[in-house]
């Protein structure tokens, strides 16, 4: 569990993303911050839209983005010097969602997962990139006879092994995970989250995990921000999350999490949210330390309302 | 065949030519599908579920054929006599009889499975013409009703927009709207909400809930996530391997599983997980379906396998009347195992429920 003293790895201020032309703007982001720390996974959900890629592709500077983003207290947001730049490149790497999309079809495993090797200013000898890529399959699980191959010889398992042995070949401290298991079969997810949290406990990666699925993240995350329309919501440890939800909009997060218990599922209430039960037009929202670690989206009013649940229980 | 029965499977097998081998993909799977009821299908990819219920409406790939056994349908309720052998069907005109007003599907993505270029009102009334004999307004005043009954607000202006205006969830209404536009008997669901945000997830397996009362349907749920069958089912179908495993009730199944396959893909639940610890992972991959599995399918993965598994075919042993399982353990000569950990907690759940 994450403590107050915590070393900040990430620190996310007042980001904001905005798509569309000048004339039309779309906000994705709208003025976020967070903190994420050495060492924790970190997770983001939301339901689609809700802007949680937007942020880690903001944060792995994908799309530009206004605000501040720091990696170890240096911004890298924006421009930045050819130095810092290969840094980072090196230290914040993403996994991506669908194995079957994302690696190129048309290369072979070693040119796939050394790939990134290529940005880098160091010049590597074919011995030593074959070393590099063997070490990296054989921390995923894959045998290193394996390079030589095709991505279609692989299954959807073994793919995103592949596409976890491309983010950790480059050695990064900072892994962005967006949606890694969501394409995959139940058996397979459980094996890719195994690997994921054993390379964690190896190397001390930190992970961003972003995904809708809440079963999930409470089994892996040590905590979780709840996002909704480009806006944080609710952030707190993840058990804090799951024993007291505030926001309303958590809580039809928490609803919906279906349960292997036909019991359970039987007397399921579902809650919905709907945002217009929101008053901003005058009592304008902010985000509130309303417990040590737990922050909550909302204005006077509904934050008293919160207090009150919290006295409550 | 029981009155109760609306579809039954006699030993079907399926095959496909691939790169000039055969794979095996149906091996011999008998399966009854009651009237009314709810039926889930679970399993991995690869494991066939998706086939099995394709072949029930001829919509097997080109390379694919079945090579045996019988499906049994009954097409009409009052008449006891009125039942077809869906294998024996070769023509498209056989077809027609049966898809979208007997039997109709609801895709896993609402993406790709509506035409972008028509309205969704023009999609639907389209459906409702070619099946019945109906004036255009007729037909147009019935698309509004289905709008209406999946739960998609002022349907008389959405009917004139485009399936890019609408969000996921609301597409997969749209699906389900044409589905139903003919009355189907049976309502086949192929991962209808893999693609689906979680809160969304919960709207459509609970409007499918509701229309299936509203319309006396019977459904057939295709998914690989356990978690979400718990909500729907009446009984539940686990296949592996191109085979189902066990069948039971809801209930028997999630809180007393017997095939050694139901217990890993249980205890290989997030939910049930424990912080910090591994989640128990199914070892090796589903074997390759080119013909000649010999003996258990699951064998070489299950920890609890025995001699005979490598050897013979387990036949179905059955546990009560509503629950079956294709597994040695249950043969009275073998030695007695305990179900994991995991397993006894969610009976141990399920007791300080009651």
């Amino acid at each position: 569990m994450p403590e107050k003293n915590k070393e900040v790895l990430i620190d996310v201020r007042d980001l904001t993303v905005q798509f569309g032309s000048r004339r039309h703007p779309f906000t994705a982001v709208d003025h976020v911050s967070f903190q994420i720390y050495k060492g924790e996974t970190f997770g983001l959900v939301g339901e689609s839209g809700s802007g949680k890629t937007t942020i880690g592709r903001a944060i792995i500077r994908i799309y530009p983005s206004s605000g501040e983003i720091l990696y170890n207290g240096q911004k890298i947001n924006g421009k930045i010097s050819r130095q810092l730049d290969i840094e980072v490149t090196r230290k914040i790497q993403m996994i991506f969602q669908d194995p079957m999309a994302s690696l190129n079809e048309r290369a072979k495993v070693d040119y796939i997962v050394s790939e990134g090797l290529l940005n880098l200013p160091e010049k590597y000898t074919q011995a030593e990139k074959e070393r590099i890529v063997s070490e990296a399959l054989h921390s995923v699980g894959l045998l290193p006879e394996f390079a030589s191959r095709f991505p279609h010889e692989f299954s959807g398992g073994q793919r995103q092994r592949i596409g976890i042995a491309r983010a950790m070949v480059m050695h990064p401290e900072f892994i962005i995970a967006d949606e890694p298991i969501s394409a995959l079969d139940m058996s397979i997810r459980a094996q890719v989250l195994n690997l994921m949290a054993k390379l964690q406990r190896e190397s001390g990666l930190t992970y961003l995990f972003i995904s809708h699925d809440l079963s999930v993240m409470r089994f892996i995350c040590d905590r979780i921000a709840v996002i909704h329309k480009g806006v944080i919501v609710e952030l707190a440890e993840t058990e804090e999350l799951f024993a007291h939800p505030l926001h309303p909009y958590t809580r039809a997060l928490l609803s919906a999490i279906p349960m292997p218990d036909p019991e359970h599922e039987r007397g399921k209430v579902l809650t919905v949210y709907d945002p217009s039960m929101h008053h901003y037009e005058t009592d304008k929202p902010f985000v509130t330390e309303i417990l040590p670690g737990h922050l909550v989206h909302g204005n006077k009013a509904e934050l008293e309302e919160y207090k009150k649940i919290l006295a409550e229980e | 065949m029981d009155p109760n029965v609306i579809l039954s499977t006699e030993d079907l097998h399926v095959k496909f030519h691939l790169r000039g081998e055969i794979l095996h993909a149906i091996r011999g799977v008998s399966l009854d599908i009651h009237k009314g009821e709810s039926l889930a299908i679970v399993g991995e990819s690869g494991s066939g579920k998706s086939v099995f219920t394709k072949t029930f409406l001829g919509l097997l790939d080109v390379n694919g054929y079945l090579d045996g056994g019988h499906i049994w349908f009954r097409m009409n309720d009052d008449d006891p006599d009125d039942i077809v052998d869906l294998a024996s069907f070769q023509t498209e005109k056989d077809w027609l009889r049966i898809r979208g007003r007997q039997i109709a599907m609801v895709m896993q993505d609402p993406m790709t499975s509506l035409n972008p270029l028509n309205t969704i009102g023009k999609q639907i009334t389209e459906t409702v013409l070619l099946h019945n004999q109906v004036s255009k307004e007729e037909a147009h005043k019935r698309a509004i009703e289905l709008l209406t009954d999946v739960g998609i607000p002022d349907p008389e202006r959405r009917a004139k927009q485009y399936p890019h205006e609408f969000s996921g969830g609301m597409r997969q209404r749209v699906v389900i709207a044409i589905a139903l536009a003919c009355n189907p008997r049976l309502l086949i669901c192929d991962e209808p909400t893999t693609a689906l945000d979680v809160t969304i997830q919960a709207q459509i397996l609970d409007l499918i809930r509701g229309l299936q009362k509203k319309y006396h349907l019977t459904t057939i749920y295709i998914t690989h996530d356990l978690g979400v069958v718990a909500n729907i089912a009446d009984r539940i179908a686990v296949m592996y391997a191109g085979d189902i495993i066990e069948v039971a009730t809801c209930e028997e199944l999630f809180y007393d599983p017997r095939h050694p396959y139901t217990w890993a893909l249980l205890s290989s639940l997030p939910q049930l997980g424990i912080k910090g610890e591994d989640l128990y992972s199914i070892a090796g991959t589903p074997p390759i379906l080119h013909e000649g599995i010999v003996g258990d399918a699951f064998a070489p993965r299950n920890p609890y396998a025995l001699e005979i598994d490598y050897i013979e075919r387990p036949p179905f042993f059955e546990v009560s009347p509503t629950h079956k399982a294709r597994t040695w353990l249950l043969d009275p000569r073998a030695p007695k195992v305990d179900p994991p950990e995991y397993i006894r907690k969610l009976a141990e759940r399920r007791a300080s429920h009651a």
